[in-house]
């Protein structure tokens, strides 16, 4: 591999670097992750939040950098399964961030969960899925967190923190290797300079061959390389004032999208499917820390390029195919400031945003795709005037322009009064988008009169010009207040009930992909056999709501060995975002608004350590997710199940850890098992076609000495068969399959600097 | 100081200023309107001799306090004589539903130049203000008769018609739409028209949006309605005849303030269709 020089050198300067000063003789112990490492800094995420994560009325999960290891975890996707009912299915490509929590989700455009990594939330929800190392720790909150996150955390918010220099000083060191010619390789290095100064900088890669295969070219298609960098700096100029700043590039290059033929089981595509991203971001806080009052501030400057090629057809045929090219800057700024009262703390904020998407996405119509979806139902209409198309392809061309910005107020109030606690907040939150779009197709047909004899003679020529240009502008303010009462559970530390209710947002936006289908529209507009689409009508959504209602229990016994955490909510939607195939021989996704859902559930999570070394994991989510108005014009599906929103989720996880040295000598070998479940999975609205509910077995041992562990893993061990997506295009049905069994060894060094 | 001769100037400029701005009021009482030759053609009867004859152009200019109008003509033609320009005033007129009408005898007409011209015994006209897509757009159905036994009724180039298309064939759910929509065009030199049927649907499950076009339909025309008539015919679509969709047994009688009936057969993919249309020239009339 042509990389591999380039690679160990960038190692060997890591270490040289970072490691100065490390002997045998001085290495520290790193601490072993039987508890959740505090954050000796505080960021911004968790600036916003009042009390510790188990000590607030939310649903919410934790998990630590062990845990992320000994599950392997890299992506935010990693944490789907663990979290009950949160399901983040993995399909298509790195683009493809669809989020499902608690029934509510969609599949393109505005996601429903937020995510925020190292202070910066990121915008675009075709950003979410990259490849994360030294992940520190992973918080997902379920229920809305509108109040705080403001727009599209409807569903809630995951806060993934990286290891900061501040916490840790020396050299780590990952190489790993699995099925699938799948490899990833990272070198990280933590320093102090100083006592005031410290940084970080990391370099990860990662290759795969991927798992399925075109049967058309007889290639892998979902291969994938991927590298990053990231550097962070953490500067204390003075006592109360911390400076972190966090860089991160991001390329990654894949095949993508091996959906398969529900009638063949095959994946076979003629044309060329692949996703290409880079993405920069850097994310600036500042935290004074005052005696009552403290005030941080976090900028984001976030930038991605990408481009999404796509056989959109999926078929061994010259239907049509698509290139969307992307270019898109955002920057964010957040101004909090937060103090306490005795027994009463509050937090105020101003949020702002700004975004610019400039996208180009023409669709290419092909032979096949004319003289199906065109040619065919016209024809068939006038076998005695036929219609030929005069070019072999012609383009469907579309170009935008998308700012956006939008700007919040909000304010969060706390109360304990003996064991009670009163929280109450509320955001303002206004914000304006608009779409400039100019598009054009230009082509013909020639149609011909049967002749009595059979044969054809040419009657006249046709020339098609469709196209325009525009603007669209929508702008939204929403209210989102929260409420919430909890108890503290006497003598019970970090224990508690609660109720609370709030009210979830998700922006309304434009859906471009629908361009392609306006036009479509209107060149069978001129050849007289369809109307023309109303731009605005169909491109344009609006935003959805909902109040979100949920009691809940934190509850700790036994001084940490058992932890339960249960809630049960009921959420009332309005305006749900779905994502409907468009009816008819046309290709694209069309987003509506449902009239309402109502979606009801419980989640229970469990954690024991029962015994030195034996850790015991459980979460059971469980949502009814069902319309209770909507009708899209042809059929009403009130009482029908929200398709993709999956019923269950099930996590079971199990770990022992032997020592077979003393512990002050640190060696250990650790076994662990989980079971993950998922399901039922509605593919439709109409719940005519399900995913049942299906379970995946992944084992793990581990060899751990002082600063390398050694661990062998595997997933889905019993390779059972299971599809995460499915959808109908152009009549045809397709599934994404789940991947295969898979299986690795996961190597770590690290080298903890020495004291200075 | 001001001398008294310099303040009294001073004040009739003043109020001088004052009234010039104040003179908005007279123009909500008055809408004026013009009806081009170009959209509109003639129908002329010269004593029992038919003919169609070009447009001529009207200028209208209605009181809404007086509840009077004037109207001004020019370029009218019965095909042998021009007749001059002229101008009647102070005609009265009142609203029948939402058309401004007035039929009035023996109009005061003069003409533009001051040369003579024929007696106006009757002159009948209905004005709808309709608005089409945020423009206006207004309908207008004028007929006079002079003393020299010359009738001129004036119909519009092309006339839109919303209403309710009702289909029927053996064995199917009768099946009605409103989605439906028909332009009349009247060529006058080729004396033929043209229906536009725009989003024709035949049945439940038809898509919705083929814009089928009857052409080279003879009419004739009477003081009140343009009437339709062809055996059969071949519509277009996108510019292809579609033998098809045959059309038969087509009949039609498309008036302005009376409306519009329409009748036809389609053979739609081998199934014959039995199609009834009842419409105005505005989508709100259909409500009443």
């Amino acid at each position: 591999m042509q990389h591999k020089p380039l690679i160990i050198t960038i190692l060997l300067n890591f270490i040289a670097m970072f490691s100065a000063t490390v002997t045998a003789e001085n290495v520290s112990a790193e601490v072993f992750g039987d508890s959740v490492v505090t954050l000796r800094e505080i960021s911004v995420s968790g600036f916003k939040e009042q009390n510790k994560l188990w000590a607030r009325p939310v649903a919410a999960i934790a998990i630590n950098r062990r845990e992320v290891e000994q599950y392997n975890m890299v992506t935010m996707k990693d944490v789907s399964g663990i979290t009950p009912n949160l399901y983040m299915p993995s399909y298509g490509s790195r683009m493809t961030s669809s989020i499902y929590i608690r029934g509510l989700g969609a599949r393109i455009d505005q996601p429903v969960m937020g995510l925020n990594v190292d202070n910066v939330p990121v915008m675009n929800k075709d950003n979410f899925d990259f490849d994360l190392v030294d992940i520190e720790r992973i918080e997902v909150l379920r229920g809305p967190q509108s109040t705080l996150f403001g727009r599209n955390t409807m569903g809630g918010v995951i806060n993934i923190s990286t290891l900061s220099p501040l916490q840790y000083q020396g050299v780590r060191m990952l190489a790993e290797y699995g099925r699938g010619n799948s490899w990833r390789a990272a070198v990280s290095g933590y320093r102090m300079f100083g006592q005031r100064i410290g940084m970080s900088l990391n370099a990860y890669v990662t290759s795969t061959d991927g798992f399925f295969r075109n049967s058309y070219t007889g290639n892998k298609i979902d291969h994938e390389r991927q590298a990053s960098v990231r550097w962070k700096t953490v500067w204390r100029p003075a006592e109360r004032i911390s400076v972190d700043n966090a860089f991160s590039l991001t390329v990654s290059r894949q095949g993508g999208y091996p959906y398969a033929s529900l009638k063949t089981g095959e994946i076979a595509h003629n044309d060329t499917c692949f996703y290409r991203r880079t993405g920069i971001t850097d994310g600036l806080s500042v935290l004074w820390k005052g005696d009552n009052v403290s005030v941080a501030s976090s900028t984001s400057l976030q930038y991605i390029d990408d481009n999404m090629t796509l056989d959109q057809d999926f078929l061994p045929l010259d239907y049509f195919t698509l290139t969307q090219k992307r270019k898109e800057l955002a920057l964010t700024e957040d101004v909090i400031a937060k103090g306490d009262i005795g027994n009463y703390n509050w937090l105020a904020g101003l949020f702002a945003f700004y975004r610019h998407t400039r996208m180009s996405a023409p669709v290419t119509f092909k032979e096949d795709g004319i003289d199906n979806l065109i040619l065919g139902h016209r024809n068939e209409m006038n076998p005695d005037f036929p219609a030929r198309w005069q070019d072999k392809s012609f383009v469907l061309d579309s170009r935008f322009r998308m700012p956006s910005m939008g700007v919040a107020v909000y304010h969060n109030s706390r109360l304990s009064v003996g064991n009670f606690e009163i929280n109450a907040g509320i955001r303002i939150d206004h914000e304006t988008i608009t779409l400039k779009y100019i598009n054009h197709a230009s082509t013909g047909y020639d149609t011909y009169e049967r002749m009595p004899d059979g044969s054809y003679r040419f009657h006249a020529s046709h020339p098609l010009t469709v196209g325009g240009s525009g603007k669209l502008r929508n702008s939204f303010t929403e209210i989102l207040p929260r409420l919430s009462l909890a108890y503290r559970l006497p003598s019970m530390e970090e224990s508690m009930v609660y109720a609370s209710v709030s009210k979830g947002y998700k922006a309304g936006g434009f859906n471009t992909q629908m361009f392609s289908f306006v036009l479509q529209q209107d060149l069978m507009s001129q050849m007289g056999m369809s109307a023309p689409y109303d731009v605005d009508e169909v491109v344009s959504y609006k935003p959805e709501k909902s109040w979100n209602y949920e009691v809940g229990a934190h509850v700790d016994l036994l001084d940490g060995i058992l932890r339960f955490d249960g809630a049960a909510f009921f959420i009332d939607c309005r305006d749900q975002q779905l994502t409907v195939f468009p009816a008819g021989n046309t290709t694209g996704r069309m987003m509506t608004n449902a009239g309402r859902t109502y979606s009801r559930g419980m989640e229970i999570s469990l954690f024991a350590k029962p015994v030195d070394g034996l850790r015991l994991n459980a979460s059971w989510g469980y949502t009814r997710a069902t319309f209770k108005k909507f009708s899209d014009g042809i059929s009403d599906y009130s009482g029908k199940r929200l398709p993709y929103a999956p019923s269950n989720t099930l996590f079971i996880g199990a770990s022992y850890r032997f020592d077979l040295l003393p512990p002050e000598r640190m060696m250990s070998l650790t076994f662990a098992m989980n079971l993950r479940g998922v399901g039922d999975i509605y593919w439709d609205e109409a719940n005519t076609v399900r995913q049942p509910f299906y379970t995946l077995l992944g084992a793990s041992v581990e060899l751990r000495r002082r600063n390398w562990s050694v661990q062998l893993w595997g997933e889905n061990l019993t390779d059972r068969r299971y599809d995460t997506f499915y959808f109908v295009s152009v009549q045809n049905a397709f599934v994404q399959r789940g991947n295969p069994w898979q299986a690795g060894v996961t190597a770590r060094i690290n080298l903890d600097l020495a004291q200075e | 100081m001001i001398r008294l001769r310099q303040l009294f100037f001073v004040l009739c400029g003043m109020m001088a200023m004052v009234s010039c701005d104040s003179s908005t009021d007279d123009d909500v009482r008055i809408s004026a309107s013009e009806y081009e030759a170009k959209d509109c053609f003639n129908y002329v009867n010269d004593n029992g001799t038919e003919s169609l004859q070009p447009g001529a152009y009207y200028g209208f200019v209605f009181d809404y306090v007086s509840a009077t109008y004037s109207i001004v003509v020019k370029g009218l033609s019965d095909g042998n004589t021009l007749y001059p320009d002229f101008v009647a005033e102070g005609i009265k007129w009142s609203y029948s539903g939402p058309w401004k009408s007035s039929h009035a005898t023996n109009v005061r007409a003069k003409t533009i130049d001051g040369s003579v011209m024929p007696a106006i015994m009757e002159l009948n006209i209905h004005v709808l203000d309709r608005v089409t897509n945020g423009k206006l757009d207004p309908v207008y159905q004028i007929d006079m008769t002079f003393d020299n036994g010359v009738t001129f009724v004036t119909y519009p180039v092309q006339m839109n018609y919303y209403g309710t298309t009702t289909v029927s064939a053996q064995g199917v759910k009768e099946f009605k739409t409103k989605e439906s929509t028909y332009v009349l065009t009247i060529d006058r030199q080729t004396r033929k028209a043209t229906v536009n049927v725009n989003n024709a649907r035949f049945a439940e499950n038809m898509p919705v949006g083929m814009n089928m076009v009857f052409k080279d339909i003879d009419f004739t025309v009477t003081k009140k309605t343009i009437e339709l008539e062809s055996a059969s015919l071949i519509p277009e679509i996108g510019g292809d005849p579609y033998p098809a969709f045959a059309i038969s047994q087509l009949a039609g009688s498309f008036g302005l303030s009376d409306g519009m009936s329409f009748d036809f057969h389609c053979a739609a993919m081998g199934s014959d269709y039995s199609v009834n249309v009842e419409a105005k020239v505005l989508p709100q009339l259909m409500e009443e």
